[in-house]
């Protein structure tokens, strides 16, 4: 696509490209530090993404592949623009599956699809300061970061306890960054809290109104706040998805008539589609519920469906994951080898979703 | 005779044109009430702020010796020990419950706040600490859970007390405490702190402009005029007998006492 000449590559002009890098050299230097860089204006409101898209802006190059995510949907309104904008002002490839993009700009989830090296996670933060909530004073609060004093995580968890009798913060949870800051990890659910802890990619989190960048480098430990008598639990809701049948994935609710209707679905939509689409191969195509729930964008990039077995059927679709040796019911697992769908998302690593040194 | 453990020794600031405090030295010993009396504008807070690290001095020193026995000197050492020993070992009262208390968060949370900064990760022992000192204070227990923002002045000045005492510490800074209180109140907060003090060895100095809080409290006072210290001594004897011209002026102003 061309790039209109009014403006540089990827929007933003070189020099500021250039100290938003130098923020970010710092942010990766100093995990969970807030380093303030010179934000600037975008097209878009505050509220909408700027600080991610600032990021973005100044690491995509032309080899790079981007997602965008938004509730964990590649196809809501936020995750579509930003697509297209980096799709007109960098020419960007962009993709929906997770294992392809090589940059991932997220607002409010990490990608149930683990994260590989190499990747960098961009998320959009609208309050970067972790102690906020209950020390208005930025003053006083710089001061706690550099002194370390954290007893007012603490006293914010305190104060949930005894409101709800358990820690009800259930996004934007308070992490402990290498052991030294205290880092707000941005509206992700606490689910995906434990997906920060040693993930082998780069999560970069830009704040485009109150102009911060922070970091969390490849493998840095990044722990939850919590008391030892209410540990931390990263789940809150058991159940599983309407339409992939997922078991260990993060649900949405969406009310589906008028009468109270609703079904709990995966909130990745590249996870869900990428499951169903190897459950189809699998011979699954009755337990796959195409007309149940909220459409999929009927573009996306599903690979094609190999050879089904029909001896692969099983009663759970969660069982199409396969990652887990010998689950996979009878008569499961041997043939799970010769149906091993590959989904696109896996196909750089040769590995299927039915793990072939199972059989 | 026990060591002081608080030595301020010619502590001096000046605040623009005002001279607000010259040449002011004491000794605070354990379990110890000291007075500071004077009018409004005399420097009562700004000696308050300048012992407790909050305001730098432009001469002097203020010699704390802590529960190990090693002596800082509050404005020179590292904000972050400052900070530390201010939380642990030291507390300051202030005059508006407000700029001591987190409004917003429950009475408890308040209590707990410190206990949680020195490294306490149990969620029952901090709560049961922050019930019992509730109880201390006499505020009901079935307030624990309100935000001081629904208390009266004069439990909010019984929750900052509590907030203060709750990591047991061996010195109060206590900032016009009753300001504000009507008198039954006032004398109730008197009898608690005086009470406190007993119980637990803990020193104080208590800023007022109210001599009867002075007598009633303090072993020990210091007059206040301008900045300086006029007068200091036994706080009976100098309310009964002073000396100086501007304590005799105040002694004799006290309605009803004339």
């Amino acid at each position: 696509m061309k790039i209109p000449a009014t403006r540089g590559f990827a929007f933003l002009g070189e020099d500021s490209k250039r100290r938003v890098r130098r923020a970010i050299l710092k942010a990766v230097a100093l995990p969970g530090y807030q380093v303030p860089f010179p934000g600037r204006e975008m097209p878009m409101p505050y509220g909408w993404g700027t600080g991610g898209i600032q990021v973005t802006a100044s690491l995509i190059g032309p080899a790079d592949v981007l997602k965008v995510i938004d509730q964990g949907a590649d196809d809501t309104t936020n995750a579509v623009s930003i697509r297209a904008f980096f799709r007109r002002t960098a020419g960007a490839a962009v993709t929906e599956e997770t294992a392809r993009a090589t940059i991932i700009q997220t607002r409010h989830r990490i990608p149930e699809t683990p994260l590989a090296e190499g990747q960098i996670m961009v998320y959009q933060v609208p309050i970067p300061e972790p102690l906020r909530f209950i020390e208005p004073r930025a003053g006083e609060t710089r001061a706690l970061h550099a002194l370390g004093e954290y007893g007012l995580v603490h006293l914010k968890l305190y104060e949930d306890i005894v409101r709800h009798g358990e820690i009800a913060q259930s996004y934007d949870y308070p992490v402990m960054t290498a052991g030294r800051y205290a880092m707000s990890p941005s509206p992700i659910p606490r689910f995906d809290n434990p997906k920060l802890d040693m993930s082998p990619a780069l999560h970069l989190f830009g704040a485009g109104r109150e102009k911060r960048i922070y970091a969390v480098p490849p493998y840095c430990p990044v722990r939850s706040f919590d008391f030892e008598d209410y540990p931390f639990k990263a789940r809150i809701r058991q159940g599983r998805c309407a339409l992939c049948g997922s078991e260990s994935s993060y649900l949405d609710e969406v009310v589906v008539d008028d009468a109270g209707g609703r079904i709990f679905v995966c909130s990745d939509t590249d996870y869900c589609r990428s499951r169903l689409a190897a459950g189809a191969a699998a011979g699954e195509r009755e337990a796959a519920p195409a007309g149940e729930g909220r459409g999929r964008p009927g573009g996306s990039p599903v690979p094609p469906a190999g050879p089904g077995s029909p001896d692969a059927g099983r009663s759970a679709p969660g069982g199409a994951l396969g990652d887990r040796c010998g689950e996979g019911g009878p008569g499961g697992g041997g043939e799970g080898g010769a149906t091993g769908r590959a989904p696109a998302a896996r196909e750089g690593t040769g590995q299927g979703w039915n793990s072939r040194s199972c059989a | 005779m026990e060591q002081p453990i608080l030595r301020v020794r010619g502590l001096a600031k000046r605040l623009g044109d005002v001279q607000a405090c010259l040449d002011v030295s004491f000794d605070l010993y354990p379990a110890e009430i000291l007075a500071v009396v004077g009018e409004s504008g005399s420097g009562k807070t700004t000696l308050l702020k300048l012992v407790a690290g909050m305001l730098a001095p432009d001469s002097g020193e203020v010699l704390y010796t802590d529960a190990e026995g090693r002596v800082h000197d509050i404005p020179r050492i590292p904000e972050s020990l400052r900070r530390r020993l201010l939380r642990t070992e030291l507390g300051f009262v202030w005059q508006d419950p407000a700029d001591g208390l987190r409004m917003k968060i429950s009475a408890g949370g308040n209590i707990a706040e410190r206990l949680l900064a020195g490294g306490l990760r149990s969620f029952a022992r901090a709560r049961q600490a922050a019930a019992d000192w509730l109880a201390r204070v006499e505020l009901p227990a079935g307030r624990l859970d309100a935000p001081p923002e629904e208390y009266s002045g004069g439990m909010r000045a019984r929750l900052q007390l509590a907030k203060n005492l709750a990591t047991r510490p061996r010195a109060v800074f206590l900032d016009e405490p009753t300001a504000g209180l009507d008198v039954s109140v006032q004398a109730r907060i008197l009898d608690l702190v005086r009470g406190l003090s007993a119980e637990f060895g803990l020193a104080a100095i208590l800023v007022t402009h109210d001599l009867m809080a002075a007598r009633l409290l303090s072993q020990r006072i210091i007059v206040m005029k301008d900045g300086r210290a006029v007068e200091s001594g036994l706080t009976d004897q100098v309310l009964d007998d002073p000396s100086a011209p501007y304590t005799q002026l105040l002694v004799s102003s006290v309605l009803g006492e004339a």
